[in-house]
This record gives structure tokens, sequence and C-alpha cells, in this order.
């Protein structure tokens, strides 16, 4: 399914509470991770349940893959692009 | 349970509350009190270390943040229900076999509280969480006047909160009130309160343990406050 950067970022900031931030504020190639905006490992585990539960996307393994998957908003967008399925509810 | 009489040597306090205080609750012209209420301050907290506060622990580190020392300080933290909200969410993720939110399930523990405010502060010192029913604020006050007498070379940082219980639950007790209080167990004290606690047996009593003893404190009213729960009568009054 097409998910545009906009709409991961407000995504990411709805489900990690980060209440400081805009999506303009979030870069679509800037590192989430180590560094960047700082994310952490529980970010990355509530993240990738809140995409299992809103996209459909399968069950991340703990590999490199999965790290090349959540290292920035690009990556994402195209994570669920490939993978996901079910529609971006309205005003999400 | 009855206890001697002790004296509980208290450096400064600070209490905030989620509404207007239920009592009057003078801060004293030593301003030995911090009293506040309304929006909790947590402003010192960075952004991407708040947002997983609690309101119950925006409560307590507002208090904890208006009286700790700098530098590593022991802390017992105390509360009867915890983070009930965030209990009863997980519980309910599970009764849907939907999966739990590990950030609900890292601060829903007992210790999150004492243990998000030692990150926060790179703080190593011992941390102890204690629950113990309508007489936690009491016993969690006796815990920390316990580990500040076992080494009074330095303080410790009491912090005590409580929130409303959420629906299915709020119903299980008398009444909620969203408020927490911090005490510096230590010297140089700005105030000494003797507790007394005596055999005695209420059920469950309609008022809150903490505000009895923030008001003895205040020491207007020459003989202390009390208060009897299931446990015991406990008194408090200027040492």
């Amino acid at each position: 399914m097409v998910i545009t950067p906009h709409e991961m970022k407000l995504f990411i900031i709805e489900t990690l509470g980060l209440e400081d931030l805009t999506p303009d504020g979030i870069g679509d190639d800037e590192p989430l991770f180590a560094g960047g905006l700082g994310l952490d490992s529980i970010d990355a585990l509530e993240l990738g349940i809140a995409l299992r539960r809103r996209f459909q996307v399968p069950a991340a393994e703990q590999d490199t893959a999965t790290r090349d998957h959540f290292r920035t908003v690009s990556t994402l967008v195209d994570f669920v692009a490939r993978n996901g399925q079910g529609l971006m509810e309205a005003g999400a | 349970m009855t206890l001697p009489r002790q004296d509980i040597p208290l450096v400064r306090a600070a209490a905030w509350f989620g509404g207007e205080p239920p009592v009057a609750l003078p801060g004293g012209p030593d301003g030995f009190l911090d009293l506040a209420w309304g929006t909790p301050d947590v402003a010192f907290v960075e952004p991407l270390q708040r947002r997983r506060l609690s309101r119950l622990a925006r409560a307590c580190f507002h208090c904890a943040g208006r009286i700790s020392p700098p530098g590593p300080v022991r802390m017992v933290f105390a509360s009867r229900h915890g983070e009930a909200e965030r209990t009863l969410s997980i519980l309910r993720d599970l009764a849907a076999e939907a999966e739990v939110s590990p950030t609900l399930f890292a601060t829903s523990v007992h210790n999150a509280v004492p243990g998000q405010w030692s990150i926060l502060h790179g703080n190593r010192a011992p941390v102890c969480a204690v629950a113990a029913g309508p007489e936690s604020f009491g016993w969690g006050l006796v815990e920390a006047l316990a580990e500040y007498r076992a080494d009074p070379s330095g303080p410790v940082l009491y912090v005590y909160g409580e929130d409303v219980l959420p629906e299915p639950w709020a119903g299980l007790v008398p009444r909620g009130l969203l408020h927490a209080v911090a005490l510096l167990v230590g010297e140089p004290a700005g105030r000494r309160i003797a507790l007394e606690l005596a055999p005695g047996n209420c059920e469950e009593p309609a008022t809150l343990q903490s505000v009895h003893f923030l008001r003895a404190t205040a020491g207007r009213s020459g003989g202390g406050d009390a208060w009897t729960g299931p446990g015991g009568a406990w008194r408090w009054h200027l040492a």
C-alpha cells in the first residue's frame, strides 16, 4: 500500500508520543535511531507493533534487513509499500 | 500494629495536587513545604524522556524536583496503586490477545517512577518501592526513616504518589486523588515530626493518610494530626 513520508511521520509522532515534534522537524532520510532523532530500542519495538497493527506488515525478524527497514522515514515508507496491507485511517 | 515513638528529621518537603488541595496546607514562613497544584512542572525533563512519564510520574517528578539534592541520593517510592491505568491497558491487550506495548510494560512496574528518575539523573544509589494498602504513605515514610537511620551520612529522598483508579476499579476504594508528596529525610532538619502508631482498627477511611501527615507538618493544630486505618492509629505531631 502507498503511504506518503508525511503520513509516516505523523504515524511515528502519534505512536511514540513525540509531542514536541512536527512532521516538518523530521527529515525523510534522517536516521531515526542511533543519533539522528534519538529513538531507542523500546521505540523500535513499539513502532514494529504499531506497523503490524495498522498495516499488517509481517512480524520483524531481528536481523540486518529489519534494521535497514527501520533506519529512516524513507526506508519505512518503502517497507510498508512492499509489505503492507489495508488503508491508512483518515486523520492518522 | 504498634510502633514506639519515632522522631523523623525532614530537611524540606513538597506536595502537588491535580486540583486544589482538599484541605488548607500552609507552607509556613520558613518555606519548609513547597505546595503547588494544577500543571506539574517537569520542564527540567528532556522531551524524549518526558513523553513516557505518566500522570503519576509527572506528579512525583514535580515534587522530587523541588527538593532533591544534587548528586546521588537514596530513594524510597511508595504508592498504593502505582501505574494502575497502564497496568489495566496491558491487561486489556492481553485479554484481546493483542501484542503488549513495550513502553507501557516498561513503565507500569511499581518501581518505574524511581527508575525513570534514576535514569534521568544518572543516580546509582539504591531505590526501594513500597505498596502497603491504604497505609502506603505511612509505611513508605517508615522505610525511608529506617534507611536513613541505617546510614545517616546522607539524606533519603522519599516520594509518594497516587493517581485516581480507572474504571472498572474506581469503585473499589472510597476515594482517589491525583497527588504526590516528596520529603527529604535527614539533617539539617527543617521540621522534626514525631510518629506514634497505636493499635486501632478502622474500615477503609474516607480521607488520605498523606494529607493528614501534611497537616501535621504545618503544626497549626498543636496536637498534630491523626489518621486511623486497617492497621492502626497513626499520629504525627511536631517533635
